[in-house]
């Protein structure tokens, strides 16, 4: 007989990090309690799907790691943010990463998975996402798919220039909450697709950027302080660049602090970073530039290209919450006159701020969720606006509020146009259902896939390794005998890339449960069509199943490999290669590798 | 007939045209670049300095320095005194060479930082990075350049004026003769260019190789090394380590890459190239100096470029015919036959340059499908062009060190 109840064992942590970044100060706003889901932790922190391992390439050095569960720590919600306290370092890549996944795990109706750990299992850390809060001397941060880690750098800031730092400062990537989240999502995602950090074509990179901002930017209107005083400042038009000073300086200009505006932080990304690489502004912005069809032809750059994406998430995101929150306004000022920022009435800022909150969180999860909707495979922005549709009518037919029409407006407005697709009508966009080809009568079903899936997840940690691999081989026999009704090349070997299940609660209550299986293609060709004798590259095209409870393929979202699809594919392929090799800056001298030098690593270290 | 002559000298890996305009009698004359790289020199300087005095009388109206670069500028500095005997019209500079301009100082400074660090880091350790001595020749050409520089600037004391141009300039009038126009086409000053143009901003560039140990020490007290007992310790109560495996990469990647550094340096002073168009009694000349793809990509790709394109009658080829100079879409946009275009290049110091596959796909539009390569004046001791080496198409005529091209 136990002498006492034994306490539960608790469901969250509780730890504190900075809200945005160092460089906005100790104020309120700037400092979060986050809740994530409690684990066991060894130093480190080294929990089950992430380690903290603080080594310093630069210094050839290490810091000690922190012990999260030591009571010392644990009574106070974590150590107090602080900049040159290493341990709250790892604490905050810790939470922050763990507090990301978490957001894809609910969105996603699923666990979050790595990219396959090709390592013996023995390996130090196997199967775990490292991550370097302390990697490089460098003002840079970055996921490194081959290490599987995410590396944070520590540079000084700019001499010249440096915004709020101290000129010259030593300033971590590892203390922005914004970069955490942008290298966090880059690691997930490639899980959830790991071929769309190949670059097939000026988006498929872009997408990678964007989309990781788009998560980062998201997060912020988590944060109820910040949110409440950007509304006010605002005076609810949380999209503007600027927040109003708090009180209004004489004509010849502030004299004291609450007489300066300053940026809203809602809609930048990285504003330290940025700062103190002397570029006085945060590294990116929500918005960006007005809305302009023609500058997706001229952005290039995987940053600038993948900020047209994350312009028209945003641009849907505040048109709905503008759209949501007219009433409000109206019926705090009936008369018509025109907001006050600074002087809003508390209760209508606070319903103001949950509107933008539920919108953010609405908006998230559809970007989350329509990653399962995307080709296994070159990946471009009009599939990502097909998938975010798809996805979003699969789990609601009612657009309430409006947020596809939203969505698909700001897409058009920026020139964003699918491929093969007839308008911008919704129907049109929505991926086109299966339908197994007349010729064949043979329809592919995957009950039997259900079944394997349904042991699969009855058996225990041990067994799970030898049962997957049974399950990706009956997925491949499937998959090789269908290829033709799944749209895939015949008599080429088929790989099945993942599969995943997915449970989702919709919005109606409604449980639903489906798998998603990704099956590629892959051939060398060379890169220049006539000249077998030029470097190759891995040509790929598959599909994307998307099965329901009952076995049914519900979509096969596919890329052609062979065939007039196939060749036009290859040709923009070949094209965007070779003109990434032609604006490569080292091109004069160096041969140009294209997986080294346009691939995910080379964009972040390239010069 | 135009009554214009093209004469591209032979200098080794390097660039000097002097162009003469209206009958030889009467000809005016305009000096674009003069200079032969350290590496690539092949004893003609001297016969090529010779030549330009006594071709133009010691009269030029115009000098045009397209960049700093060594293969561009140092014969101004080596025969100075002899220039500034010359009665000079005026010589024009891109603006980011202008002394004084904030701009333009800023990046000067920043790329002298980065050099002189590269420098540093090259004498420490020679091999370091797979393209090191690529990467040495492409800095050395940054040196040296002082006197040169500073002789253009003041016009080698002859009171001619000096222009620092940028994208967007004209002049209806060149230098006063007659018939002669230009227009700037780059480098552009724009925010954009000029962020392409900054150096990657970190410091540890500075550091000595073979130390690790940079500047930054960010928790001087907490460093545990691991031949110490204090990480022996932690490692017992749980420090977690690096795999084996990992650590080669995570060096890799805290370890600046000097070779790649230095080219991008290399890269972005061939970038403030001046580009010009002249025009001369309907024909169109296009010199775009050492223009790689940022300097290109500012103003191509619009209507207005793909038809002042396709007017060019005469084009030098930029940086030598190296790969990313000229870019596809430019060569698509000129004409489609009746060009000439030529190429002052060597294979030395640089086994890459020129990209045979560009110089073949601009063949297509010229004349007699031939691209003049400077190297095809033969010179004792210095390297040949890889054979064939076709015969001279009507409208062209070889010298003692140079080859001419009538329009």
């Amino acid at each position: 007989m136990p002498r006492h109840p034994v306490a539960p064992t608790p469901s969250q942590r509780l730890l504190r990090v900075y809200a945005f970044d160092p460089s906005r100060g100790v104020r309120l706003q700037n400092q979060l309690t986050i809740r994530i889901p409690f684990e066991d932790l060894a130093k480190g922190p080294v929990g089950r799907k992430v380690a903290v391992i603080d080594y310093d390439a630069s210094n050839a050095c290490y810091y000690e790691g922190i012990k999260l569960d030591s009571p010392a720590v644990l009574v106070q919600n974590g150590l107090e943010p602080s900049e040159t306290n290493p341990q709250f370092h790892q604490q905050m890549v810790y939470a922050i990463a763990m507090e990301t996944i978490r957001r894809f795990e609910t969105a996603l109706g699923r666990e979050v998975r790595w990219k396959r750990d090709r390592s013996r299992a023995d390996t130090a850390f196997h199967g775990k996402l490292k991550i370097y809060p302390h990697a490089m001397q460098e003002a840079n941060a970055y996921y490194d798919p081959r290490l599987r880690a995410l590396l944070f750098g520590y540079f000084r800031a700019s001499r010249e220039y440096a915004g709020s730092n101290l000129p010259g400062q030593v300033v971590f990537t590892c203390l922005s909450h914004d970069i955490i989240v942008h290298e966090t999502t880059h690691a997930i995602l490639d899980g959830i697709r790991e071929l769309f950090i190949e670059p097939t074509g000026p988006d498929a990179p872009a997408f990678h950027e964007g989309f990781a901002d788009i998560v980062a930017l998201l997060q912020h209107f988590s944060f109820k302080e910040s949110l409440l005083d950007t509304i006010q400042r605002t005076g609810g038009f949380i999209h503007r660049r600027q927040l109003t000073a708090d009180v209004r300086a004489e004509s010849s200009g502030p004299m004291i602090q609450a007489e300066i505006g300053e940026d809203n932080p809602m809609v930048d990304l990285a504003r330290q970073f940025g700062e103190a690489m002397g570029y006085r502004k945060a590294l990116r912005n929500a918005l960006g530039t007005q809305p302009d069809p023609r500058a997706l032809a001229a952005a290039f750059e995987p940053h600038d290209r993948g900020a047209i994406l994350v312009a028209a998430v945003f641009d849907a995101f505040f048109s709905v919450y503008v759209n949501r929150t007219r009433d409000l306004v109206r019926m705090a000022y009936p008369d018509g006159r025109s907001v006050v920022p600074n002087f809003l009435h508390a209760d209508l800022a606070n319903r103001l701020a949950d509107e933008a909150s539920m919108t953010a969180a609405r908006i998230q999860n559809m970007c989350l969720r329509a990653l399962d909707y995307c080709p296994p495979v070159d990946i471009t922005f009009g599939d990502y606006l097909r998938a975010l549709v798809t996805a979003d009518r699969d789990s609601q037919l009612e657009d309430d509020f409006g947020y596809r029409a939203a969505l698909i407006n700001a897409f058009r407005a920026r020139g964003i146009r699918p491929e093969g697709v007839f308008s911008y009508g919704e129907d049109a966009l929505n991926w086109e259902p299966y339908q197994p080809t007349a010729l064949d009568k043979s329809i592919p079903d995957f009950a039997r896939l259900w079944q394997d899936v349904n042991q699969l997840e009855e058996q225990s940690e041990g067994e799970h390794d030898e049962a997957t691999k049974q399950l990706y081989q009956r997925l491949w026999g499937k998959a090789d005998t269908f290829s033709l009704q799944l749209g895939l090349a015949q008599g080429q070997e088929v790989w099945a890339k993942s599969l995943n299940t997915i449970h989702r609660v919709r919005p109606d209550g409604s449980l639903q449960r489906q798998i998603v299986a990704e099956l590629v293609q892959t051939r060398d060709v060379p890169i220049l069509k006539d000249d077998p004798a030029s470097p190759t590259f891995k040509f790929r095209g598959g599909t994307t199943l998307v099965i329901n409870r009952q076995g049914d393929v519900r979509y096969s979202i596919a890329k052609a490999f062979l065939g007039q699809a196939g060749d036009d594919r290859l040709a923009r392929q070949r094209d965007y290669l070779s003109q990434m090799a032609a604006s490569f800056a080292l091109a004069p001298y160096v041969p140009f590798d294209h997986q080294r030098d346009i691939g995910f690593y080379g964009i972040h270290r390239g010069y | 007939m135009a009554d214009i002559r093209i004469r591209m000298y032979r200098t080794g890996f390097g660039d000097c045209f002097l162009l003469s305009f209206g009958p030889s009698a009467s000809a005016r004359h305009i000096l674009i670049d003069f200079g032969a790289h350290t590496h690539g020199e092949i004893g003609t300087m001297d016969a090529v300095m010779n030549d330009i005095e006594s071709t133009t009388g010691r009269r030029i109206d115009l000098i045009v320095a397209t960049h700093l670069h060594r293969d561009h500028i140092s014969g101004f500095g080596k025969f100075a005194a002899r220039f500034a005997a010359f009665t000079i019209g005026e010589v024009w500079r891109p603006w980011m060479d202008k002394p004084g301009d904030p701009d333009a100082d800023e990046l000067n400074r920043k790329h002298l930082a980065l050099y002189a660090a590269l420098e540093r880091h090259f004498a420490a350790a020679p091999g370091a990075g797979v393209y090191a001595a690529t990467a040495r020749d492409a800095l050395v050409n940054l040196t040296g350049n002082e006197k040169a520089t500073s002789e253009l600037g003041r016009a080698f004391g002859t009171g001619a004026k000096v222009e620092y141009l940028r994208a967007g300039d004209s002049r209806s009038t060149v230098a006063g003769i007659t018939g002669l126009s230009a227009e700037v086409l780059g480098p552009p000053a724009d925010k954009k260019f000029l962020s392409r143009m900054n150096p990657p901003s970190d410091q540890r560039f500075l550091a000595p190789p073979g130390e690790p140990s940079t500047d930054v020490h960010p928790f001087p007290g907490y460093e545990l090394k691991e031949a110490e007992q204090d990480f022996t310790q932690a490692v017992t109560e749980g420090q977690p380590k690096v795999p084996d495996d990992d650590l080669p990469l995570l060096v890799e990647n805290a370890t600046a890459p000097v070779d790649r550094l230095a080219l991008f340096l290399d890269n972005a002073r061939n970038n403030t190239s001046l580009v010009i168009l002249f025009r001369y009694h309907g024909k169109a000349l296009l010199f775009p100096g050492d223009a790689q793809w940022g300097n290109w990509q500012s103003w191509i790709g619009t209507d207005m470029a793909r038809q002042l394109l396709a007017e060019v009658d005469f084009i030098k080829l930029s940086h030598h015919g190296s790969e990313n100079a000229t870019p596809v879409d430019v060569v698509h946009a000129l004409r489609a036959n009746e060009l000439r275009a030529m190429v002052s290049t060597q294979v030395v110091p640089f086994p890459t340059i020129p990209r045979v596959p560009l110089l073949q796909a601009v063949q297509a539009h010229c004349v007699d499908d031939v691209v003049i390569r400077s190297d095809w004046v033969p010179v004792a001791n210095a390297p040949a062009a890889p054979p064939p080496v076709p015969g001279l198409p009507a409208g062209f005529i070889a010298g003692p060190v140079w080859i001419d091209c009538f329009l």
